[in-house]
């Protein structure tokens, strides 16, 4: 029992490899023409031109093709909204009540979702699973790494900080207008933040009382880890005023926000987002979908970032999640620079997600998670040829076609 | 999290609360910057005066980079264009505007989208497209919907998109009539290239519900064969006596199987006798106007085929995802495509076994298709889908024909989407290869009238690029 929970705990890779003969876009540091990697123990040790390679060690041949960290997605529902679509695949809102910190996104994320291998072929290697945007607080978030596997133990990104969804705006007033206790308006939502928030903080001093403590509460006691600084906030919120009503009850709180999600008018209050030290994941285009995002230009992921704010370009979709390099190919048009736009699907990515220490980059020491593209990842006619994870290929197109061929 | 200037998070909040992050009141003030433009949902817009720039002129392109609509690349060359008309064409067009190795393509024709129709998605006060509750509406016309004015058409346009199909949302039996809209002009009439140009129908899940609505495939197939077998034939339109005796022979027989019941539709063959709908089905039997029908499941595709056989109808396929599983059968029909979204996902039980190489397996058959965005804010998204089928396996050449003289050739517009000598000048300027998302539109023309590709989005942008 033992042996096999630990079998699905460990998938790292044991041994070496060199991949050489390839157009290494480390995003860290500049391009580098005619590279090898070497790979020990699902870490890369090397990366650089004419690297000596230890004798014996298994050579693959990248045929000159480009080579991009694993992507980084930080905002998906693959899994809580498994394929095919159906009613019964809805687990992504825990649409009960305003507030459910207490739920986990990865006792929802069905691991066998097909949408995880569609992922893998488009060269994506880590994902943060969120819960919907019903309820102001949604619930933790799981990080993934797409590790073909059977259990979630197999899939978690184990270093991972913890992370917790929130969101303002249209969804939850939408989803909860009809209850008695609402939120039904903007200034309800924000109000029934500083509620929760102010609950947490009287449950303490009521826990520490030694006649008649109040029972656990997981909502509340989530919600002191949040206030604590233990927990990452992501915080699904359109519009600029939403975010700067965010960040007034966040304040109060001492709350730091890690990222805006979706923020589609994050470039008007960009300064905001700098002083706050928070981040942003957004959409290269979405636009005009609902109310709250009729203001979103092509042009917000440049503009914040100009401001020195992290800007990861997400998908929300386990559709879009497959061609994240053109999503990064798009953002070019509007003012990006490629340097930028890569490091929009990679390293500012980790950074939202507190893991740009061990993934996001081509770096002696950080795990072997990249892909091989038949061009640059930023032609749109490129091709992932090869998925790594862990130093362990996870998908490979020449296996897909050659069984594409044999049925 | 540290920030850039190496303030710390509390330092910034401070300065930010002094106003020492933002340009001081005082500044603003004297500056009269105040007076900013409205962020106000609506713009003066270029679209107040339906997208044009100017009227059409005499004008010379030159050192251009062509790209032909069946995906021929030529340059340095240019174009000339007289009278709404390109009447030269190549690289021994010299003079005029220099366009320094920018490239000139023909304008996209999205085959299938709700331009017009829509403002914001999930604003049901903006949506026209969709006709939801009777499940059949053939008499139901997008122009009688269509907003020349929509903040949409110029985001189209700026994504080098410059005419669309437009359909009704395909939910319901029969949603109503597309149309072939340019995507400028000050009015309906003048943005109508042709209305209509079919009916659309839909199998599948989409033609089901509605009030009365079929609840099944079989019933969705059945509920078609009997509005068709409602509607005048061909034969019956040989002669006047012929076919009305035929009509009555059929009004006889229909009232016998419902046990004598008078049958209350007009007996009559002409057309003031006629409803809207009686003409509309009238021109779908006759093979005047085809049937659009949407359907992705393999089976649905061919369900659609068999309908087109028994009735000699006309019909062109809308969505197809699973077109890949039954191409030889579809070309064997000589049926058109209108294909796509292209990265239409394996996420479904309509369409189970969709592919990104479709496009690849109809071109390898000979069957005809165009692409489409099924889509109204994201029309201008049509060049990289056409980039995606590209990265499949769809050679560049095929793809290029597909976004621009495709759709025309199936719907019976031909000319449409082309750059010829002869032909509409309509076209756009891009930096680059316009497959490639990285490349801006810079310019575009329709019928030879330059169009604004200035969007809500780009005065947006030019409002907050300094933060005031």
């Amino acid at each position: 029992m033992l042996a096999l929970l630990l079998s699905t705990l460990r998938p790292a890779f044991a041994g070496a490899f060199a991949l050489v003969n390839v157009q290494a876009l480390p995003v860290s540091s500049p391009p580098i023409e005619g590279a090898s990697v070497i790979v020990r123990d699902g870490r890369i040790e090397a990366i650089g031109v004419g690297l000596p390679l230890p004798a014996g060690i298994e050579v693959v041949d990248g045929g000159g093709g480009w080579l991009l960290p694993g992507i980084i997605d930080v905002h998906s529902h693959m899994g809580v909204y498994s394929w095919p679509g159906a009613r019964a695949h809805g687990d992504g809102n825990e649409a009960t009540d305003p507030v459910t910190a207490r739920v986990r996104a990865e006792d929802s994320v069905h691991v066998e979702d097909p949408a995880f291998a569609q992922a893998r072929a488009g060269g994506v290697t880590t994902v943060q699973i969120l819960p919907g945007s019903a309820n102001l607080v949604g619930g933790e978030s799981v990080v993934l790494k797409l590790r073909p596997s059977r259990t979630l133990a197999g899939m978690r990104f184990a270093q991972a900080p913890r992370g917790i969804k929130m969101a303002c705006g249209e969804n939850p007033k939408r989803v909860y207008q009809g209850d008695i206790d609402g939120p039904s308006t903007r200034m309800g939502n924000i109000a029934a933040m500083r509620q929760a928030f102010q609950a947490a903080l009287d449950y303490r001093q009521a826990r520490r009382s030694f006649r008649d403590p109040p029972p656990v509460d997981h909502d509340l006691q989530t919600l002191l880890d949040v206030l604590d600084g233990r927990v990452l906030v992501h915080v699904h919120c359109y519009r600029a005023d939403d975010i700067e009503g965010l960040f007034r009850v966040m304040d109060e709180f001492g709350v730091q926000v890690t990222s805006i999600q979706h923020s589609l008018e994050a470039y008007k209050v960009r300064d905001l987002l700098a002083a706050h030290g928070t981040g942003i994941a957004t959409w290269p285009d979405w636009w005009g979908f609902k109310m709250e995002a009729w203001d979103a230009i092509p042009h917000n992921a440049a503009l914040v970032k100009s401001a020195g704010v992290p800007v990861a370009l997400h998908s929300d979709s386990a559709n879009v999640v497959q061609r994240m390099y053109t999503e990064a190919a798009k953002v070019l048009r509007y003012g990006m620079s490629e340097q930028d736009a890569l490091t929009s699907i990679t390293l500012d990515p980790a950074r939202l997600l507190g893991i740009d220490g061990l993934v996001g980059s081509l770096e002696p020491g950080k795990q072997a998670d990249f892909a091989l593209y038949s061009k640059h990842p930023l032609d749109v006619t490129t091709r992932v040829q090869k998925t790594w994870i862990d130093g362990v290929a996870v998908y490979d197109r020449s296996v897909e076609e050659a069984a594409d061929a044999a049925r | 999290m540290r920030r850039a200037d190496g303030l710390s998070r509390r330092e910034a909040l401070l300065a930010l609360a002094a106003g020492s992050l933002l340009p001081s009141a005082g500044s603003l003030l004297s500056a009269g910057s105040l007076l900013s433009p409205s962020a106000a949902w609506a713009f003066p817009s270029r679209d107040g005066l339906g997208g044009w720039l100017g009227p059409a002129s005499s004008f010379t392109l030159s050192n251009a980079t062509l790209q032909l609509h069946d995906g021929t690349v030529l340059g340095p060359a240019g174009v000339r264009v007289e009278g709404g008309l390109v009447v030269e064409l190549g690289e021994a067009v010299r003079g005029g505007t220099n366009l320094g190795g920018a490239w000139l393509c023909p304008g996209l024709v999205d085959a299938g989208t709700s331009l017009g129709l829509v403002e914001v998605l999930q604003e049901a006060s903006t949506r026209d497209d969709d006709e939801s509750g009777a499940p059949v509406n053939p008499d139901a016309r997008v122009v009688d919907a269509y907003n020349p004015r929509s903040e949409l058409l110029a985001v189209a346009r700026s994504g080098g998109v410059l005419h669309s199909l437009v359909t009704p949302a395909f939910s319901r039996l029969v949603p109503g009539q597309a149309a072939m809209m340019r995507l400028s002009g000050l009015t309906v009439a003048e943005a109508t290239v042709q209305a209509p140009v079919g009916l659309c129908v839909c199998l599948g899940r989409a033609g089901m519900g509605g009030e009365g609505g079929p609840k099944t495939r079989m019933g969705v197939a059945a509920r078609l064969r009997e509005l068709l077998d409602a509607a005048e034939g061909p034969e019956e339109e040989e002669g006047e006596e012929q076919g009305a005796r035929k009509r009555k022979k059929k009004k006889k027989e229909a009232e016998e199987r419902r046990g004598g019941e008078r049958d209350g539709e007009p007996e009559g063959g002409s057309d003031e006798e006629k409803t809207a709908a009686e003409r509309t089905w009238r021109e779908v039997r006759a093979g005047r106007l085809p049937l659009l029908v949407h359907a992705h499941r393999a089976d649905d595709l061919l369900t659609a085929v068999r309908l087109a056989e028994d009735y000699s109808l006309k019909i062109v396929l809308v969505g197809a995802a699973e077109a890949w599983m039954v191409a030889p059968e579809l070309a064997r029909a000589g049926v058109g495509v209108l294909l796509g979204p292209i990265d239409v996902q394996p996420d479904s039980f309509e369409h189970p076994h969709a592919r990104y190489d479709n496009a690849v397996a109809l071109h390898a058959a000979g069957v005809p298709f165009a692409l489409r965005t099924d889509s109204a804010h994201n029309s201008r998204l049509l060049p990289t889908l056409a980039g995606l089928a590209v990265a499949h396996g769809l050679p560049r050449p095929a793809a290029i024909a597909a976004m621009t003289a495709s759709a025309g050739r199936i719907l019976g517009l031909p000319g449409l989407g082309t750059l010829e000598v002869g032909g509409s000048a309509s076209f756009f300027q891009v930096q680059g290869d316009p497959i490639q998302p990285r490349y801006a539109v810079q310019a575009a023309w329709i019928d030879g009238r330059p169009v604004s590709v200035e969007t809500r989005h780009s005065r947006l942008f030019e409002q907050y690029r300094v933060l005031r």
